[in-house]
Protein backbone atom coordinates (compact mmCIF):
# COMPACT_ATOMS: atom_id res chain seq x y z
CA UNK A 1 0.00 0.00 0.00
CA UNK A 2 1.77 3.35 -0.75
CA UNK A 3 1.86 5.71 2.53
CA UNK A 4 0.04 8.75 2.20
CA UNK A 5 3.00 11.68 1.49
CA UNK A 6 6.44 11.51 0.26
CA UNK A 7 9.12 10.74 2.32
CA UNK A 8 10.21 14.17 2.37
CA UNK A 9 7.21 15.82 3.44
CA UNK A 10 5.89 16.95 0.45
CA UNK A 11 2.65 16.06 -1.37
CA UNK A 12 2.92 13.61 -4.53
CA UNK A 13 1.70 14.57 -7.89
CA UNK A 14 -1.32 12.16 -7.33
CA UNK A 15 -2.00 13.85 -4.33
CA UNK A 16 -2.58 17.50 -5.60
CA UNK A 17 -4.90 15.78 -8.50
CA UNK A 18 -8.18 16.69 -8.13
CA UNK A 19 -10.10 14.13 -5.99
CA UNK A 20 -13.07 14.35 -8.89
CA UNK A 21 -9.63 12.75 -11.20
CA UNK A 22 -8.72 10.49 -8.66
CA UNK A 23 -12.31 9.12 -8.62
CA UNK A 24 -12.21 9.25 -12.01
CA UNK A 25 -9.07 6.80 -12.55
CA UNK A 26 -10.77 4.90 -10.23
CA UNK A 27 -13.42 4.14 -11.97
CA UNK A 28 -12.18 3.55 -15.15
CA UNK A 29 -9.83 1.16 -14.02
CA UNK A 30 -12.73 -0.67 -12.56
CA UNK A 31 -14.75 -0.39 -15.95
CA UNK A 32 -11.88 -1.22 -18.06
CA UNK A 33 -11.14 -4.99 -15.92
CA UNK A 34 -14.67 -5.58 -15.67
CA UNK A 35 -15.17 -5.28 -19.77
CA UNK A 36 -12.27 -7.53 -20.22
CA UNK A 37 -13.50 -9.99 -17.82
CA UNK A 38 -17.07 -10.47 -19.27
CA UNK A 39 -16.08 -13.59 -21.37
CA UNK A 40 -13.58 -16.27 -20.16
CA UNK A 41 -9.83 -16.00 -20.14
CA UNK A 42 -7.55 -18.94 -20.27
CA UNK A 43 -4.20 -19.21 -20.13
CA UNK A 44 -1.96 -22.30 -21.19
CA UNK A 45 -5.44 -24.29 -20.77
CA UNK A 46 -6.45 -23.16 -17.05
CA UNK A 47 -9.17 -20.86 -16.41
CA UNK A 48 -8.00 -17.19 -15.46
CA UNK A 49 -9.83 -16.67 -12.02
CA UNK A 50 -11.04 -12.69 -12.39
CA UNK A 51 -11.41 -9.92 -9.93
CA UNK A 52 -14.92 -8.07 -8.66
CA UNK A 53 -13.04 -5.41 -9.49
CA UNK A 54 -15.90 -2.89 -8.09
CA UNK A 55 -14.40 -4.18 -4.65
CA UNK A 56 -10.93 -2.09 -5.02
CA UNK A 57 -13.22 1.08 -5.32
CA UNK A 58 -14.75 0.09 -2.61
CA UNK A 59 -12.49 -0.32 -0.20
CA UNK A 60 -10.00 2.21 -1.45
CA UNK A 61 -12.79 5.04 -1.54
CA UNK A 62 -13.60 4.07 2.19
CA UNK A 63 -10.37 5.75 2.97
CA UNK A 64 -11.90 9.18 3.18
CA UNK A 65 -14.86 8.12 5.38
CA UNK A 66 -18.46 7.89 3.63
CA UNK A 67 -19.38 10.22 0.37
CA UNK A 68 -21.95 10.29 -1.44
CA UNK A 69 -19.88 10.28 -4.89
CA UNK A 70 -18.26 6.83 -4.57
CA UNK A 71 -21.22 5.69 -3.30
CA UNK A 72 -23.44 6.25 -6.46
CA UNK A 73 -20.64 5.02 -8.60
CA UNK A 74 -20.58 1.50 -6.63
CA UNK A 75 -24.06 1.33 -6.81
CA UNK A 76 -23.95 1.53 -10.97
CA UNK A 77 -21.40 -1.06 -11.10
CA UNK A 78 -23.40 -2.94 -8.88
CA UNK A 79 -26.22 -3.00 -11.26
CA UNK A 80 -24.16 -3.51 -14.18
CA UNK A 81 -22.66 -6.57 -12.36
CA UNK A 82 -26.18 -7.75 -11.57
CA UNK A 83 -27.03 -7.64 -15.27
CA UNK A 84 -23.77 -9.49 -16.50
CA UNK A 85 -23.85 -12.21 -14.02
CA UNK A 86 -28.20 -12.35 -14.04
CA UNK A 87 -27.75 -11.89 -10.69
CA UNK A 88 -31.12 -10.55 -9.09
CA UNK A 89 -31.29 -6.99 -9.53
CA UNK A 90 -29.44 -5.40 -6.03
CA UNK A 91 -27.68 -8.08 -5.25
CA UNK A 92 -23.87 -6.92 -5.98
CA UNK A 93 -25.36 -3.28 -5.06
CA UNK A 94 -25.21 -4.87 -1.01
CA UNK A 95 -22.40 -6.35 -1.94
CA UNK A 96 -20.45 -3.40 -2.98
CA UNK A 97 -22.13 -1.29 -0.58
CA UNK A 98 -21.55 -3.58 2.45
CA UNK A 99 -17.85 -3.58 1.86
CA UNK A 100 -17.92 0.53 1.70
CA UNK A 101 -19.41 0.62 4.96
CA UNK A 102 -17.46 -1.55 7.29
CA UNK A 103 -14.45 -0.38 5.04
CA UNK A 104 -14.98 2.78 6.33
CA UNK A 105 -16.02 1.41 9.64
CA UNK A 106 -12.93 -0.06 10.41
CA UNK A 107 -10.39 2.93 9.00
CA UNK A 108 -12.71 5.60 11.63
CA UNK A 109 -12.66 3.10 14.60
CA UNK A 110 -8.64 1.89 13.79
CA UNK A 111 -5.25 3.32 12.91
CA UNK A 112 -5.52 1.53 9.40
CA UNK A 113 -3.55 3.95 7.33
CA UNK A 114 -0.42 4.40 9.53
CA UNK A 115 0.79 0.59 8.99
CA UNK A 116 0.66 -1.12 5.58
CA UNK A 117 -0.16 -4.75 7.35
CA UNK A 118 -2.83 -3.24 9.06
CA UNK A 119 -4.45 -1.53 6.02
CA UNK A 120 -4.13 -4.78 4.29
CA UNK A 121 -5.92 -6.48 6.68
CA UNK A 122 -8.97 -4.10 6.55
CA UNK A 123 -8.94 -4.67 3.35
CA UNK A 124 -8.84 -8.20 3.60
CA UNK A 125 -12.11 -7.66 6.55
CA UNK A 126 -13.75 -5.36 3.83
CA UNK A 127 -13.68 -7.60 1.28
CA UNK A 128 -14.30 -11.04 2.98
CA UNK A 129 -17.88 -9.41 3.97
CA UNK A 130 -18.50 -8.59 0.49
CA UNK A 131 -17.52 -12.03 -0.42
CA UNK A 132 -19.63 -12.94 2.53
CA UNK A 133 -23.06 -11.21 1.68
CA UNK A 134 -22.32 -12.58 -2.04
CA UNK A 135 -22.22 -16.26 -0.44
CA UNK A 136 -25.56 -15.53 1.14
CA UNK A 137 -27.23 -13.49 -1.12
CA UNK A 138 -26.36 -16.37 -4.42
CA UNK A 139 -27.20 -19.38 -1.83
CA UNK A 140 -30.58 -17.72 -1.34
CA UNK A 141 -31.34 -17.02 -4.87
CA UNK A 142 -30.44 -20.09 -6.88
CA UNK A 143 -31.66 -23.81 -5.38
CA UNK A 144 -28.50 -24.89 -3.64
CA UNK A 145 -26.55 -24.22 -1.66
CA UNK A 146 -23.43 -21.98 -3.69
CA UNK A 147 -19.80 -23.74 -3.38
CA UNK A 148 -17.73 -21.41 -1.60
CA UNK A 149 -14.35 -22.83 -3.09
CA UNK A 150 -14.79 -20.65 -6.53
CA UNK A 151 -16.24 -17.52 -4.36
CA UNK A 152 -13.06 -17.68 -2.23
CA UNK A 153 -10.43 -18.24 -5.02
CA UNK A 154 -12.63 -14.70 -7.10
CA UNK A 155 -11.39 -13.27 -3.22
CA UNK A 156 -8.19 -13.88 -2.76
CA UNK A 157 -7.26 -13.06 -6.24
CA UNK A 158 -9.29 -9.22 -5.62
CA UNK A 159 -7.09 -9.03 -2.31
CA UNK A 160 -3.67 -9.71 -3.80
CA UNK A 161 -4.27 -7.27 -7.22
CA UNK A 162 -5.70 -4.29 -4.45
CA UNK A 163 -2.16 -4.44 -3.47
CA UNK A 164 -0.60 -3.19 -6.77
CA UNK A 165 -3.22 -1.42 -7.95
CA UNK A 166 -4.38 0.21 -4.19
CA UNK A 167 -2.88 3.62 -5.31
CA UNK A 168 -5.32 4.29 -7.95
CA UNK A 169 -7.66 4.60 -5.46
CA UNK A 170 -6.60 6.80 -2.78
CA UNK A 171 -8.82 9.93 -2.28
CA UNK A 172 -7.94 13.24 -1.57
CA UNK A 173 -4.33 14.31 -0.70
CA UNK A 174 -4.10 10.96 1.47
CA UNK A 175 -4.90 12.65 4.95
CA UNK A 176 -8.27 11.58 5.35
CA UNK A 177 -9.79 14.52 4.01
CA UNK A 178 -13.72 14.22 2.27
CA UNK A 179 -14.35 14.41 -1.24
CA UNK B 1 -4.78 0.31 18.06
CA UNK B 2 -8.14 2.23 18.65
CA UNK B 3 -7.95 5.79 18.04
CA UNK B 4 -10.35 8.74 18.91
CA UNK B 5 -13.56 8.41 16.50
CA UNK B 6 -12.96 11.04 13.25
CA UNK B 7 -14.56 14.28 14.61
CA UNK B 8 -15.80 15.18 10.72
CA UNK B 9 -17.64 11.84 10.68
CA UNK B 10 -20.27 13.55 13.68
CA UNK B 11 -20.58 16.31 11.03
CA UNK B 12 -21.80 13.64 8.10
CA UNK B 13 -24.85 11.90 9.80
CA UNK B 14 -26.79 12.46 6.78
CA UNK B 15 -24.23 10.30 4.81
CA UNK B 16 -24.42 6.97 7.30
CA UNK B 17 -28.34 7.66 6.85
CA UNK B 18 -28.14 7.62 3.15
CA UNK B 19 -26.29 4.43 2.90
CA UNK B 20 -28.53 3.02 5.14
CA UNK B 21 -31.12 4.31 3.22
CA UNK B 22 -29.88 2.77 -0.24
CA UNK B 23 -29.01 -0.37 2.07
CA UNK B 24 -32.84 -0.62 2.71
CA UNK B 25 -34.30 0.31 -1.17
CA UNK B 26 -31.86 -2.19 -2.59
CA UNK B 27 -32.60 -5.20 -0.19
CA UNK B 28 -36.22 -4.45 -0.38
CA UNK B 29 -35.48 -4.51 -4.35
CA UNK B 30 -33.58 -7.77 -3.75
CA UNK B 31 -37.16 -9.22 -1.42
CA UNK B 32 -39.22 -7.91 -4.39
CA UNK B 33 -37.65 -10.45 -6.88
CA UNK B 34 -38.16 -13.37 -4.93
CA UNK B 35 -41.90 -13.32 -6.17
CA UNK B 36 -41.14 -14.69 -9.74
CA UNK B 37 -44.03 -12.27 -11.44
CA UNK B 38 -42.25 -9.29 -10.01
CA UNK B 39 -39.15 -10.53 -11.05
CA UNK B 40 -40.71 -11.08 -14.08
CA UNK B 41 -41.44 -7.31 -14.50
CA UNK B 42 -37.52 -6.59 -14.02
CA UNK B 43 -36.96 -8.17 -17.00
CA UNK B 44 -37.25 -5.32 -19.56
CA UNK B 45 -34.53 -3.35 -17.67
CA UNK B 46 -32.13 -6.26 -17.97
CA UNK B 47 -32.60 -7.12 -21.70
CA UNK B 48 -32.24 -3.24 -22.32
CA UNK B 49 -29.04 -3.33 -20.43
CA UNK B 50 -28.04 -6.71 -22.16
CA UNK B 51 -28.74 -5.39 -25.82
CA UNK B 52 -26.88 -1.83 -25.10
CA UNK B 53 -23.78 -4.35 -23.75
CA UNK B 54 -24.18 -6.49 -26.89
CA UNK B 55 -24.14 -3.22 -29.03
CA UNK B 56 -21.15 -1.47 -27.51
CA UNK B 57 -19.41 -4.51 -26.97
CA UNK B 58 -15.84 -3.95 -28.73
CA UNK B 59 -16.06 -0.60 -29.79
CA UNK B 60 -13.75 2.53 -29.45
CA UNK B 61 -10.00 1.58 -29.23
CA UNK B 62 -10.11 -1.79 -28.96
CA UNK B 63 -12.37 -1.93 -32.03
CA UNK B 64 -9.28 0.25 -33.86
CA UNK B 65 -6.53 -2.34 -32.30
CA UNK B 66 -8.22 -5.37 -33.42
CA UNK B 67 -9.11 -3.94 -37.33
CA UNK B 68 -12.82 -3.90 -36.28
CA UNK B 69 -13.21 -0.60 -37.71
CA UNK B 70 -11.51 -1.94 -40.97
CA UNK B 71 -14.06 -4.38 -41.08
CA UNK B 72 -16.96 -2.25 -40.78
CA UNK B 73 -16.48 0.05 -43.58
CA UNK B 74 -15.96 -3.11 -45.57
CA UNK B 75 -19.58 -4.25 -44.01
CA UNK B 76 -20.72 -0.47 -44.96
CA UNK B 77 -19.22 -1.74 -48.69
CA UNK B 78 -21.28 -5.17 -48.70
CA UNK B 79 -24.34 -3.00 -47.64
CA UNK B 80 -24.44 -1.26 -50.61
CA UNK B 81 -23.77 -4.28 -52.63
CA UNK B 82 -26.79 -5.86 -50.87
CA UNK B 83 -29.32 -3.07 -51.52
CA UNK B 84 -28.47 -3.62 -55.21
CA UNK B 85 -28.99 -7.30 -54.43
CA UNK B 86 -31.76 -7.08 -53.02
CA UNK B 87 -33.69 -6.24 -56.40
CA UNK B 88 -32.57 -9.57 -57.63
CA UNK B 89 -33.51 -11.36 -54.53
CA UNK B 90 -36.88 -10.04 -54.92
CA UNK B 91 -37.03 -11.59 -58.23
CA UNK B 92 -36.19 -15.10 -56.97
CA UNK B 93 -38.70 -15.03 -54.23
CA UNK B 94 -41.43 -14.74 -56.57
CA UNK B 95 -39.54 -17.82 -58.42
CA UNK B 96 -39.57 -19.38 -55.36
CA UNK B 97 -43.06 -18.53 -54.70
CA UNK B 98 -43.86 -20.33 -58.37
CA UNK B 99 -41.43 -23.26 -57.29
CA UNK B 100 -43.04 -23.84 -53.82
CA UNK B 101 -46.53 -23.61 -56.01
CA UNK B 102 -45.61 -26.17 -58.51
CA UNK B 103 -44.15 -28.40 -55.95
CA UNK B 104 -47.49 -29.06 -53.87
CA UNK B 105 -49.05 -29.78 -56.77
CA UNK B 106 -46.44 -32.59 -57.84
CA UNK B 107 -46.21 -33.33 -54.10
CA UNK B 108 -42.72 -33.40 -53.78
CA UNK B 109 -40.61 -33.68 -50.41
CA UNK B 110 -37.92 -31.22 -50.68
CA UNK B 111 -35.22 -30.51 -47.99
CA UNK B 112 -36.63 -28.39 -45.00
CA UNK B 113 -34.95 -24.91 -44.97
CA UNK B 114 -32.49 -24.66 -42.78
CA UNK B 115 -33.06 -22.27 -39.69
CA UNK B 116 -31.00 -20.50 -36.77
CA UNK B 117 -28.83 -17.68 -35.52
CA UNK B 118 -24.99 -17.70 -35.60
CA UNK B 119 -24.28 -15.20 -32.37
CA UNK B 120 -21.18 -14.24 -31.23
CA UNK B 121 -20.72 -14.25 -27.55
CA UNK B 122 -20.68 -10.72 -25.64
CA UNK B 123 -20.58 -11.92 -21.82
CA UNK B 124 -19.89 -15.22 -20.32
CA UNK B 125 -19.80 -14.89 -16.77
CA UNK B 126 -20.24 -18.29 -14.40
CA UNK B 127 -20.05 -16.62 -10.43
CA UNK B 128 -22.31 -17.58 -7.84
CA UNK B 129 -25.48 -16.58 -9.82
CA UNK B 130 -27.23 -18.85 -12.68
CA UNK B 131 -24.40 -20.10 -15.02
CA UNK B 132 -25.18 -18.30 -18.52
CA UNK B 133 -23.68 -16.23 -21.15
CA UNK B 134 -25.20 -13.42 -23.51
CA UNK B 135 -25.15 -13.44 -27.51
CA UNK B 136 -25.70 -10.56 -29.36
CA UNK B 137 -28.91 -11.61 -31.67
CA UNK B 138 -32.15 -11.05 -30.19
CA UNK B 139 -35.69 -10.76 -31.28
CA UNK B 140 -34.82 -8.86 -34.38
CA UNK B 141 -32.54 -11.53 -35.65
CA UNK B 142 -35.40 -13.92 -35.47
CA UNK B 143 -34.44 -15.53 -32.23
CA UNK B 144 -37.60 -16.43 -29.97
CA UNK B 145 -37.37 -17.93 -26.42
CA UNK B 146 -36.75 -21.34 -26.17
CA UNK B 147 -34.15 -21.40 -28.60
CA UNK B 148 -31.14 -24.24 -28.78
CA UNK B 149 -27.75 -23.02 -28.44
CA UNK B 150 -25.27 -25.26 -29.47
CA UNK B 151 -20.97 -24.60 -30.83
CA UNK B 152 -18.47 -26.31 -32.50
CA UNK B 153 -18.54 -29.14 -30.18
CA UNK B 154 -21.90 -29.32 -29.10
CA UNK B 155 -25.01 -28.83 -27.12
CA UNK B 156 -24.16 -24.98 -24.93
CA UNK B 157 -28.13 -24.56 -23.35
CA UNK B 158 -31.35 -22.67 -24.05
CA UNK B 159 -32.25 -19.37 -24.55
CA UNK B 160 -34.47 -18.03 -21.37
CA UNK B 161 -33.82 -14.38 -21.89
CA UNK B 162 -34.81 -12.25 -24.78
CA UNK B 163 -34.05 -8.64 -26.15
CA UNK B 164 -34.16 -6.97 -29.08
CA UNK B 165 -30.15 -7.43 -30.15
CA UNK B 166 -29.18 -10.10 -27.30
CA UNK B 167 -30.20 -13.46 -26.06
CA UNK B 168 -29.20 -15.09 -22.70
CA UNK B 169 -28.78 -18.19 -22.73
CA UNK B 170 -28.99 -21.12 -19.41
CA UNK B 171 -25.92 -23.25 -20.03
CA UNK B 172 -26.33 -26.80 -19.74
CA UNK B 173 -23.80 -26.92 -16.52
CA UNK B 174 -26.18 -24.71 -14.71
CA UNK B 175 -27.62 -26.59 -11.61
CA UNK B 176 -31.28 -25.35 -12.38
CA UNK B 177 -30.78 -26.85 -16.32
CA UNK B 178 -32.60 -30.37 -16.96
CA UNK B 179 -31.79 -32.02 -19.83
CA UNK B 180 -33.00 -35.63 -20.86
CA UNK B 181 -29.92 -37.64 -22.62
CA UNK B 182 -29.21 -40.97 -23.34
CA UNK B 183 -25.98 -42.78 -23.93
CA UNK B 184 -25.23 -43.46 -27.38
CA UNK B 185 -23.71 -47.14 -27.06
CA UNK B 186 -25.73 -48.22 -24.59
CA UNK B 187 -29.09 -46.36 -24.95
CA UNK B 188 -29.72 -45.92 -21.25
CA UNK B 189 -31.48 -42.79 -20.43
CA UNK B 190 -31.76 -40.52 -17.76
CA UNK B 191 -31.92 -36.28 -16.76
CA UNK B 192 -28.66 -34.57 -16.76
CA UNK B 193 -27.89 -31.41 -14.89
CA UNK B 194 -25.05 -29.25 -14.14
CA UNK B 195 -23.65 -28.34 -10.69
CA UNK B 196 -20.28 -28.15 -8.86
CA UNK B 197 -17.23 -28.92 -10.58
CA UNK B 198 -18.43 -27.71 -13.82
CA UNK B 199 -19.51 -31.47 -14.60
CA UNK B 200 -23.01 -32.69 -15.16
CA UNK B 201 -24.73 -35.68 -13.55
CA UNK B 202 -26.97 -38.04 -14.73
CA UNK B 203 -30.20 -38.51 -12.49
CA UNK B 204 -33.89 -40.35 -12.77
CA UNK B 205 -32.58 -43.28 -14.68
CA UNK B 206 -35.66 -45.86 -15.66
CA UNK B 207 -33.37 -48.28 -16.60
CA UNK B 208 -31.27 -50.28 -13.98
CA UNK B 209 -28.09 -50.69 -16.12
CA UNK B 210 -25.40 -48.61 -16.27
CA UNK B 211 -23.51 -46.56 -18.49
CA UNK B 212 -20.31 -47.23 -20.66
CA UNK B 213 -17.64 -45.51 -19.68
CA UNK B 214 -15.94 -42.67 -22.24
CA UNK B 215 -19.39 -42.84 -24.00
CA UNK B 216 -20.80 -39.67 -25.93
CA UNK B 217 -23.89 -38.83 -24.55
CA UNK B 218 -26.83 -37.25 -26.61
CA UNK B 219 -30.06 -35.42 -25.99
CA UNK B 220 -32.84 -37.76 -25.74
CA UNK B 221 -35.36 -35.48 -27.55
CA UNK B 222 -37.84 -36.25 -24.79
CA UNK B 223 -39.69 -33.39 -23.50
CA UNK B 224 -39.95 -31.72 -26.66
CA UNK B 225 -37.48 -29.04 -25.64
CA UNK B 226 -33.87 -30.44 -27.18
CA UNK B 227 -34.35 -31.86 -30.29
CA UNK B 228 -32.60 -35.65 -30.52
CA UNK B 229 -29.24 -36.10 -31.18
CA UNK B 230 -27.10 -33.21 -29.70
CA UNK B 231 -24.02 -33.90 -27.86
CA UNK B 232 -23.80 -33.03 -24.66
CA UNK B 233 -20.67 -34.63 -23.37
CA UNK B 234 -19.15 -37.88 -22.13
CA UNK B 235 -19.83 -40.15 -19.61
CA UNK B 236 -17.79 -41.25 -16.69
CA UNK B 237 -18.02 -42.84 -13.39
CA UNK B 238 -17.51 -41.06 -9.90
CA UNK B 239 -18.17 -42.55 -7.21
CA UNK B 240 -21.78 -44.16 -7.48
CA UNK B 241 -22.54 -40.98 -9.87
CA UNK B 242 -22.59 -40.99 -13.57
CA UNK B 243 -21.18 -37.66 -14.53
CA UNK B 244 -20.64 -36.47 -17.54
CA UNK B 245 -17.59 -33.93 -18.90
CA UNK B 246 -19.80 -31.27 -21.30
CA UNK B 247 -18.69 -31.19 -24.94
CA UNK B 248 -18.90 -27.54 -25.21
CA UNK B 249 -15.62 -26.60 -22.87
CA UNK B 250 -13.89 -27.95 -26.40
CA UNK B 251 -15.64 -25.30 -28.25
CA UNK B 252 -13.33 -22.48 -29.95
CA UNK B 253 -14.43 -18.98 -31.42
CA UNK B 254 -16.65 -17.72 -29.02
CA UNK B 255 -19.61 -18.04 -31.36
CA UNK B 256 -23.18 -20.28 -31.04
CA UNK B 257 -25.89 -20.79 -33.29
CA UNK B 258 -29.12 -20.38 -32.08
CA UNK B 259 -31.16 -22.97 -33.15
CA UNK B 260 -35.03 -23.76 -32.83
CA UNK B 261 -36.66 -26.43 -30.26
CA UNK B 262 -37.42 -29.70 -31.42
CA UNK B 263 -41.45 -29.81 -32.76
CA UNK B 264 -43.15 -32.84 -33.62
CA UNK B 265 -46.22 -32.05 -34.99
CA UNK B 266 -49.53 -33.52 -32.84
CA UNK B 267 -52.04 -35.17 -34.17
CA UNK B 268 -54.82 -32.39 -34.25
CA UNK B 269 -52.09 -30.23 -36.02
CA UNK B 270 -51.70 -32.05 -39.23
CA UNK B 271 -54.37 -31.12 -42.18
CA UNK B 272 -57.02 -33.75 -43.34
CA UNK B 273 -56.61 -34.30 -46.66
CA UNK B 274 -60.20 -34.99 -48.07
CA UNK B 275 -60.59 -36.48 -51.25
CA UNK B 276 -58.12 -39.27 -51.33
CA UNK B 277 -58.30 -42.89 -50.06
CA UNK B 278 -57.19 -43.62 -46.49
CA UNK B 279 -54.02 -45.48 -47.68
CA UNK B 280 -52.59 -42.54 -49.24
CA UNK B 281 -53.91 -39.87 -46.06
CA UNK B 282 -51.42 -42.21 -43.87
CA UNK B 283 -48.68 -41.80 -46.30
CA UNK B 284 -48.99 -37.90 -46.48
CA UNK B 285 -49.30 -37.49 -43.14
CA UNK B 286 -45.96 -39.77 -41.98
CA UNK B 287 -44.61 -37.94 -44.94
CA UNK B 288 -45.17 -34.62 -43.42
CA UNK B 289 -44.46 -35.84 -39.37
CA UNK B 290 -40.84 -36.88 -41.19
CA UNK B 291 -40.67 -33.41 -42.44
CA UNK B 292 -41.43 -31.89 -39.36
CA UNK B 293 -38.71 -33.78 -37.41
CA UNK B 294 -36.46 -32.90 -39.67
CA UNK B 295 -37.21 -28.75 -39.78
CA UNK B 296 -36.88 -29.71 -36.00
CA UNK B 297 -33.23 -31.27 -35.97
CA UNK B 298 -31.34 -28.28 -38.16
Amino acid sequence: MPSARTYAGRKSSWQRTNSGAQLLVGVILIAVVGLFGLTRKSMFGIELIWPYAAMWGAVGWASVGLSLRPMVILVAFGLAQDVSFNAPLGSFVLVNLSTYALSAALRETFDVDSDPVRALFAAAAAMGCGTFVLWVLASSTADQVVQLVPLLAVYAVTLILFVPVAGAFRLGDGSGGTL
Amino acid sequence: MARQPNIGSRKRPMRGLGLAVIFAVTFGVVLFQTAPRFAASLNPIRTTTSDQLAARSGSGWIARLSGRVARDERVSELEAEVRDLARWRAAAISMAERMETYEAILNVQGEPPARGVTARIVSETGGPFAETLLANAGKSQGVEEGFIAVNDAGLVGRVIQLGERSSRILKVSDFNSRVPVFGEASGIRGIMYGGREGWGTITDRPEADAFLSGERILTSGEGGVFPRGLLAGLAERRGEDWRVRFAMREGQGGFVRLVPPASIPRPEDIPIIEGVDEEEAESTSIAQAASGARIAGQ
